[in-house]
């Protein structure tokens, strides 16, 4: 008897069980089929477009096997805008990451105007870039404001749009403006996590303030240093909008990256298959940076463990 | 049984936020009023025409059109502008009005979806969806829509009505396009300047070199102030359209049947006196990605000469500059060349679901009442009534001038390539003609860089 009861008991967990589980999948499938039908299914579609040959006019796209791929790793052009993506989006990554640190740092220190700048640094990363980059054109134009400073303090006038070295020089600029505030925030929040009382023992055991920030800070930030450097890479992988607004890759194609081409060829050109090329093996390639830094930083973590 | 119905509404959320966002994107892009619905002044009397407006409306024949006429947007727009409605409004404003009244069982439906690239894009989306509209609309991407095959040949009423510069052709040499305003290129000149340095209307060059000469001259006594002008070499279409005169003039062009042709030896030479002409610009302006600092400054007397098309004629009037005007300057040998610019291109996909009507729409578009309205702002209508008859523009100069190009010669627009046609202009127009005059890297090593970069496109 008792045991039939404790059978049925269980029989009636188990059905319980199930219908709470049946009800899970019916709270998250609508959300499920959303990623589904805006992520997943463009995303099969871009890689079977890399396989086809399509510009938008003709009715379907012709499969064409690997012939996109080929073209695209045996000719220079795209090569040489896959290395520059990858040494601008370097430079951006390097100096957002490193810039945001210190103002990080700085506004970490107490102080009454704290939360004013604290907001400040937000702010250009709310405005729209293409407000904000039209502005940077304006600067930059021939007889504009920053050739007009440098014509009263006595120098030569530039022509920045002539140079790669210039015009990368304010990517870079616009970049790290318009990115260093969230970034400063993340650092913020992770100077503010780290216990205080850690620097007030290395104080009192004589440590000063760089060998503070070497064993307590610095070790105490690793995993908000992976998260903003992991979302760097993906986001320097994905760079475009900054060139297309700020220099439309010139000078003569000078400052032309992968992801810059991917949108003109997919929209402009309407090389689609191409495009879809492009899009998988820029995704393949900032999942493999992503990786190989996500396996560095467990490998340190272990060593440490 | 609280739970289900949660997960229940909140699938039936999602349903319906998805569906009407569908619906709303749908309507907002299209962005449209169709015009022939009849409107009443009350709700009221809408209500009570309902059922017979319903009825006419399903005999109607709807047509989706692009570049054709307004919507009441672009009306209110239009009308709400500082000193009215411009020239272009009141074109297509006036072939609202005329469709309306000439074509009653049409129900048109004007959609507003930009020009150049986003236009493009969008009839791209559309063909790729097997849903074409009954008219394309367009300029320099429409000969690549004729070369696809995917343009219904124009009848032959509307080609004979128009003069052949005006008409674009499919492989088959079929006419598929036909615009209904055009312009070509020529030199207009900043009067005061030339005074101001010494020139009169008398010595207003007609070769390359006496232009070179003028030009180095005005760009010397301007000393920073002011400069005599040259070709632009914008790194966009602007840029390539600006150039290509001079390139036919020397007896060449950018495609030679559809191949490349930067190896040509006289491409280069054109390319070689394109830069010696950019010395007599300030730095950047001539190769600038935007294209209006260039007309400011020769608004604002900066420049002597720019190349342009006729419509700068109503553009200097309203900028209130002594301005002149000339044809472009033959090449040494004494030829010239040009090519067509402004041009909005209107042709019937073969998929379209009313062809005759959209044809007569665009006949419509086409009529002398409605034309006229361009010669308002110096452009060039197509048809050869008003071409052939100089009554109606001798108080023009700009568009005697023009009209007598148009006449003894044929200028189509822009080379085209069969494949790729964007990505190869991309490249001319940034690697070849912007570093033509950004750099000082030999003409020839440009053009061999290039055309690498271009033969592979054309396979």
């Amino acid at each position: 008897m008792e045991e039939m009861k404790r059978i049925n008991n269980k029989k009636k967990c188990s059905i319980r069980q199930q219908r709470r589980t049946r009800l899970a999948y019916k709270i998250i499938i609508p959300f499920f089929a959303y990623i589904a039908l805006w992520g997943v299914m463009p995303l099969l579609y871009g890689l079977y477009l890399g396989l086809t040959e399509y510009n938008g006019l003709s009715r379907k796209p012709v499969f064409i096997g690997l012939k996109n791929y080929r073209d695209f790793f045996t000719n220079a052009a795209y090569m040489a805008l896959l290395w520059r993506q990858i040494w601008m989006g370097a430079i951006c990554l390097f100096m957002n990451t490193f810039l945001s640190f210190l103002l990080g740092l700085a506004l970490n220190v107490p102080s009454k105007a704290r939360g004013f700048f604290r907001s400040g640094i937000y702010v250009p990363c709310i405005a729209a870039t293409s407000i904000t980059s039209a502005i940077f054109v304006v600067l930059l134009e021939p007889n504009g404001v920053m050739n007009t400073i440098l014509k009263r303090i006595g120098s030569s006038p530039i022509t920045w749009q002539y140079s790669q070295f210039w015009m990368v020089f304010w990517i870079m600029v616009y970049f790290v403006w318009k990115n260093i505030g969230p970034a400063a925030i993340i650092w913020l929040g992770g100077l503010q996590s780290i216990d205080a009382s850690l620097y007030e023992a290395a104080k009192m055991d004589g440590a000063n303030s760089f060998q503070r920030i070497r064993y307590i800070t610095m070790p105490g930030l690793r995993f908000v240093a992976s998260y903003i450097i992991l979302t760097g890479i993906i986001g320097a992988m994905q760079m475009f909008d900054v060139v297309m607004f700020l220099s439309k890759g010139n000078p003569y194609g000078k400052t032309d990256i992968l992801m810059y081409r991917l949108y003109r060829d997919g929209i402009v050109n309407f090389n689609m298959g191409m495009a879809g090329a492009e899009s998988t093996i820029i995704g393949m390639i900032t999942i493999i940076f992503s990786m190989v830094y996500f396996r560095m930083v467990l490998k340190k973590e272990d060593q440490n463990a | 049984m609280k739970r289900k119905l949660l997960a229940a509404c909140m699938a039936a959320t999602f349903a319906m936020t998805s569906l009407t966002g569908c619906g709303g994107s749908q309507e907002s892009a299209q962005d449209t009023t169709k015009q022939n619905a009849q409107t009443a002044d009350t709700t009221e009397a809408v209500d009570a025409a309902k059922p017979e407006n319903e009825a006419q409306d399903a005999e109607k024949i709807h047509l989706t059109v692009p570049k054709v006429g307004y919507n009441q947007d672009q009306i209110n727009t239009a009308n709400a502008k500082e000193g009215g409605p411009t020239y272009e409004d009141r074109y297509y404003m006036t072939v609202t009005e005329n469709l309306a009244k000439n074509l009653p069982d049409y129900e048109m439906e004007y959609v507003d979806w930009g020009w150049g690239e986003t236009l493009d894009q969008k009839q791209r989306a559309l063909f790729a969806a097997g849903s074409a509209p009954d008219i394309v609309a367009g300029e320099t991407f429409i000969p690549s829509y004729a070369a696809e095959g995917l343009l219904e040949p124009l009848p032959q009423e509307i080609v004979d009505l128009v003069n052949p510069s005006f008409l674009v052709y499919d492989n088959d040499g079929k006419a598929v396009a036909v615009a209904y305003k055009s312009s070509i290129f020529m030199i207009f000149y900043n009067k005061a300047l030339l005074q101001q340095c010494g020139y009169t209307e008398d010595d207003i060059p007609e070769t390359w070199a006496e232009w070179k000469a003028m030009s180095d001259d005005i760009t010397a006594q301007g000393q920073g102030e002011f400069w005599g002008g040259g070709i632009p070499t914008f790194p966009n279409a602007g840029g390539a359209l600006r150039a290509t005169p001079f390139f036919r003039a020397n007896g060449t062009d950018f495609a030679v049947d559809g191949k490349i042709n930067l190896d040509d030896a006289k491409l280069q030479e054109v390319l070689s006196f394109i830069r010696e002409m950019n010395y007599n610009f300030p730095a950047g302006l001539g190769n600038g990605s935007d294209e209006f600092p260039m007309w400011d400054a020769f608004h604002e007397g900066k420049l002597a000469f720019v190349v342009q098309g006729s419509f700068e004629g109503s553009d200097a009037e309203n900028a209130g500059m002594d301005w002149g005007v000339a044809p472009i300057p033959m090449n040494d040998a004494g030829i010239d060349g040009n090519c067509t610019v402004g041009s909005v291109y209107l042709a019937v996909p073969k998929d379209a679901a009313n062809k005759e009507a959209s044809f007569n729409v665009i006949k419509e578009t086409l009529s002398l009442e409605n034309e006229k309205v361009w010669l308002e702002g110096s452009y060039c209508p197509a048809i050869k009534e008003i071409i052939e008859d100089p009554s109606y523009y001798e108080n023009d100069k700009v568009l005697m001038m023009e009209m007598q190009v148009i006449k003894d010669g044929t200028y189509s627009g822009l080379a085209s390539f069969p494949k790729n046609d964007s990505a190869i202009w991309e490249i001319i127009n940034q690697n070849v003609l912007a570093r033509t005059t950004m750099t000082e890297d030999p003409i020839d090593v440009i053009c061999s860089e290039a055309q690498e970069q271009i033969l592979p496109l054309q396979q």
